[in-house]
């Protein structure tokens, strides 16, 4: 009886101090909990902040010219920098144009290899070969892009516009969209694909055991499944093909006059900034290229948003 | 021999080196409802969908041996037109989201491209959505997607939607495993009523 409760009181005291352990190493753990959040929200907030930096910069710095030329910066069709006139209108139009005609020429090319490597082969070495060819596409320096444009793409171009009755430049609107194009389709390729693979095998399944041929599955099953999602793929190389500079800058003949047709040399936003800062003089001709910038990134920005809203409207139906 | 609709003899199937169904002989007779029974894994779902050669879409499926629909050897045929004579509904409903009830139910012809007029339409819904005991629910909504039904009568539209292609044969694999004891019941009454006014196995 003695021994007992002489024994008794060390054993609850032994329990009570490794309780009091445990409760260490948990309070321990919340803290480096907290601690691994604190880390998170940093990073993601200085994102915002450098996003809205970027923008304030270029806002600042587009002041001097806003102050010179007003609202007729946008829709000036002139671009002077001798007589410091600035019209930003020939540059807004070569950028939308380019970009929109390199994505008309990409996309049957990108649906194409999404459907081809989503449904029809997705293995095997034909497959692997093109899936390597379409990351290889996305890696290649874009100046490398701008050389085989200038060597191959620009003499092919001026031969076909030879036997046509336009001027034969070579370098000009098309050949850049064509150069665009191929720099673009692995994006839409890529998403594409992952999208296609998606598509639930019981709702193929339905469709074949119905005796449906494989473009009819394609049609009516994996097409209305993945189209949001290949519109997603074509909004991202949009993205991609308003803001190239070094491959359209080399191929686009940079030429400050409002293209009259597609053959036509002409200039993006991008190439303009790229090509005339080290040269720009004045103050304002500076402050012009800024808000060239501004320009630039607001219009990749209402396309984004603009493109985002369109494929949730789509994914609902 | 009339009367036997589908026939197979020592019919073996694979998946890679997975021997699978392992010489199966067995006479199916015309307008009969047969079960296939056993335990999970033995093989019943690749010998369902070995008959209407829907395991040409897993890679590494092969068979050896003979099915025939009729006096018709299936493995000689093109598997379209094996899929057109030969209808199945699976385990876990699948009608087609982007379609309305309607669409669904019609979804075979439109797939195969093949036209028909409205009112041959409107008579096929109306007919198949009766034969799979859907049409008193479902008919003032036929023009909503399928996707909205609850899942019993989701299965009922895959049955509906199978048998307006007025196939010889209809393949049921598990049809009701993923649905509450109701329309379990309610799906297996329906199979008994079928075997009265069409033919199926």
């Amino acid at each position: 009886m003695d021994n007992t409760l002489i024994g008794q009181p060390e054993k609850p005291l032994l329990k009570r101090r490794k309780a009091k352990h445990a409760m260490k190493d948990v309070v321990y753990e919340i803290k480096k909990e907290s601690r691994f959040r604190k880390t998170l929200i940093i990073a993601a907030i200085s994102l915002i902040i450098l996003v809205m930096a970027f923008f304030i910069t270029l806002i600042i710095g587009s002041i001097p010219s806003f102050k010179a030329l007003g609202i007729r910066f946008l829709y000036g069709k002139t671009w002077d920098p001798v007589n410091n006139i600035f019209g930003a209108y020939p540059f807004l139009l070569g950028t939308l144009i380019t970009s929109f005609l390199a994505l008309i020429i990409s996309i049957p090319f990108s649906v194409s290899i999404a459907l081809f490597l989503g449904e029809y082969y997705p293995k095997g070495w034909f497959s692997n070969l093109l899936k390597n060819a379409i990351e290889l596409i996305a890696a290649i320096p874009s100046v490398i892009y701008g050389f085989w444009g200038l060597f191959v793409l620009v003499p092919i171009v001026r031969q076909m516009e030879m036997k046509t009755a336009v001027l034969p430049y070579g370098v000009g609107i098309l050949t850049a969209s064509l150069i665009l194009s191929v720099m673009v389709i692995p994006y839409a390729a890529s998403m594409g694909l992952e999208i296609v693979k998606m598509t639930p095998l019981k709702l193929k399944e339905a469709a074949y055991s119905l005796g449906a041929i494989r473009y009819e599955v394609i049609r009516t099953v994996i097409f209305p499944y993945a189209k949001s999602g290949l519109l997603a793929g074509i909004l991202l190389s949009l993205g991609r093909a308003l803001g190239e500079t070094m491959a359209v800058t080399m191929v686009i003949g940079n030429s400050s006059r409002i293209p009259k047709n597609i053959f036509a040399p002409g200039n993006t936003m991008a190439s303009v900034v790229a090509n005339e800062f080290t040269e720009a003089a004045g103050s304002v001709y500076l402050s012009a290229l800024i808000e060239l910038g501004l320009v630039l990134f607001l219009v990749t920005a209402i396309i984004n948003i603009a493109g985002k809203s369109i494929i949730k409207r789509f994914s609902k139906m | 021999m009339e009367s036997t609709i589908i026939k197979s003899e020592n019919f073996n199937a694979w998946f890679g080196d997975n021997h699978v169904v392992k010489s199966v002989t067995v006479d199916i007779p015309k307008n009969s409802l047969i079960a296939v029974m056993g335990p999970s894994g033995c093989g019943k779902t690749t010998f369902l969908r070995c008959i209407n050669r829907m395991h040409e879409l897993t890679l590494g499926a092969r068979t050896e041996g003979s099915v025939r629909l009729y006096a018709d050897e299936i493995y000689d045929m093109h598997p379209i037109l094996v899929r057109l004579k030969i209808g199945m509904v699976f385990q876990h409903p699948n009608p087609f989201p982007n379609m309305s009830i309607y669409g669904n139910v019609i979804a075979g012809y439109k797939l195969n491209g093949r036209k028909i007029s409205r009112s041959e339409k409107d008579d096929m819904v109306e007919d198949s959505l009766r034969k799979a005991a859907l049409w008193m629910e479902v008919r003032s909504t036929l023009r909503r997607k399928g996707s909205f039904l609850s899942g019993g009568q989701q299965q009922r539209l895959c049955i509906a939607r199978a048998i307006a292609m007025k196939p010889d044969v209809l393949l049921l694999d598990e049809p009701t495993s993923a649905l509450d004891p109701i329309s379990t019941s309610s799906i297996e009454d329906l199979l008994i009523e079928l075997k009265k006014i069409i033919r199926s196995s």
